[in-house]
């Protein structure tokens, strides 16, 4: 399945930009959408134009010159990929806002139920990684 | 003295060759995060959030190897993530010590008993155990129940073997400065070589903004911590950096002291900071507009700023920079202990 079907746009979370789209109109709104992929925490959709779409990780962006450097998923791991930033029409923020929901006040907020059963979440799925 | 000689030897030959040579900025210790991946996920920490494609990625031997080459840093500390899940940590520590770096490797310790045989003791290589106060506290810091045991038990058993190990402390709002002192006094029970202590600053990128330290309550805090401080306490810290935390000396930020390498090139402009990325240490060094970092400079990411990867190597550049300075530090070190 290409990338960009897996990331459909989801549905907007209220207090983070996931599901949310910015269009690329002049270099102004292109330069603002591109520094905001890069300060994203999740994985975006790239319009490239001529109905393209690219889908991973904006993790640099050189306004100059123009230059998109992109982590794009394959399999469990990533390969680093480059695109003038100019081919850029819009950028969706598809992928999970990982840094969403995951502060202090966030987790201190939470019941004592609930953050037992996260941690025992969190603990096993290191322990499946072969982590702990 | 808790710094090898030779290590304190090895800096302060470097610092000075820098200043002969009339280099201004230099950089002190490498910050090389081979991996983001972590086995904790401690709340608003901005190291972890990212999609699992990026977590998976290592940086290789070689690549941490060239980075080290590349700065030329006397120092390496090893951050992350966690570097011991690093599948080839050993080869990363192994070719480091080759070069004579000193290392200082951040660990939780979780995985410290399990894979210490991969490492051999020698004065190049310390464990910088993560502990953010005594059990309560830091099982609560890191939202994990038992953290603070199973540390505790790879401190012991590094220890035991051989290896130099310091503890590595990062203090948030709402610390109690009676508990930690009286956390000072446990770790050095378990004899490590000395301890670090940081106030906390958000990363740029961290979802938590609201529980780090300001700048006068920073200085407050570590001054009733260090008040009448206990002889047994010793600290793996530049004294002018201890007098620095609790105001008793000015410093600005010295942000390429400390260069960040991780899996996405060299950070600008520092550890905590993400304003972008360069494939080169000298693009770093040479495209960075340094006079935008600081808090001098009026940033306000850089306001409340007074953490060790800024201000430690601003302590050291005074330490050597003029007499002042070196009498201000030998001062610090009888104080301190260090």
């Amino acid at each position: 399945m290409p990338q960009a079907d897996k990331h459909a746009l989801p549905t907007h979370k209220p207090g983070s930009i996931e599901g949310t789209t910015l269009t690329c109109s002049d270099t102004a709104s292109r330069r603002h959408a591109l520094q905001t992929a890069f300060d994203y925490r999740g994985d975006v959709t790239l319009d490239i134009g001529g109905g393209k779409k690219i889908v991973g990780f904006v993790f640099r962006y050189d306004e100059s010159p123009g230059v998109v450097h992109i982590y794009i998923p394959q399999g469990k791991d990533s390969i680093p990929q480059t695109f003038p930033a100019d081919d850029v029409t819009a950028v969706h923020f598809t992928g999970e806002d990982t840094a969403f929901g995951k502060s202090w006040d966030d987790w201190t907020t939470k019941a004592e139920k609930e953050r037992v059963k996260e941690a025992e979440r969190l603990a096993r799925e290191a322990v499946d990684r072969g982590e702990l | 003295m808790p710094v090898p000689i030779s290590q304190a030897w090895t800096v302060a030959s470097y610092v000075l060759g820098q200043k002969i040579r009339g280099n201004k900025r230099y950089p002190l210790v490498l910050m090389l995060e081979p991996l983001f991946r972590c086995n904790l996920a401690c709340a608003g920490c901005g190291k972890i959030q990212y999609p699992d494609h990026v977590l998976n990625k290592r940086l290789t031997p070689q690549q941490c190897w060239d980075a080290a080459d590349e700065c030329g840093a006397p120092m390496v500390s090893i951050p992350g993530g966690e570097p011991l899940i690093h599948p080839e940590i050993d080869k990363i520590v192994e070719g480091l010590v080759a070069r004579k770096k000193y290392i200082y490797l951040c660990t939780n310790a979780l995985l410290l008993k399990r894979k210490i045989d991969l490492f051999k003791p020698t004065k190049y290589l310390t464990f910088s155990v993560h502990m953010d106060g005594l059990e309560p506290e830091h099982d609560a810091a890191v939202c994990r129940d038992g953290t603070y045991k199973t540390a505790l038990e790879g401190i012991k058993e590094a220890v035991a073997r051989g290896f130099r190990v310091t503890t590595n402390t990062t203090l948030f709002e709402g610390a109690n400065p009676a508990r930690v002192r009286e956390f000072f006094d446990e770790m050095m029970k378990l004899k490590v070589e000395g301890m670090m202590l940081s106030p906390g600053y958000s990363y740029q990128k961290a979802p938590d903004q609201e529980h780090f330290l300001g700048r006068e309550r920073t200085k407050k805090l570590f001054q009733e911590i260090l008040n009448q401080r206990k002889k047994s306490w010793k600290f793996n810290l530049s004294p002018n950096f201890l007098e620095f935390l609790q105001g008793n000396v000015d410093y600005d930020c010295t942000p390429w002291g400390n260069p960040t390498f991780n899996v996405f090139g060299w950070q600008k402009p520092c550890y905590l900071l993400q304003d972008g990325y360069v494939p080169t240490f000298k693009q770093l060094m040479e495209d960075t507009a340094w006079e935008n970092y600081g808090q001098k400079s009026g940033n306000e990411k850089c306001r409340d700023c007074m953490v060790h990867c800024g201000y430690e190597a601003s302590s050291v550049d005074d330490t050597f920079g003029s007499l002042p300075g070196f009498a201000r530090t030998v001062k610090a070190a009888i104080a301190y202990g260090t």
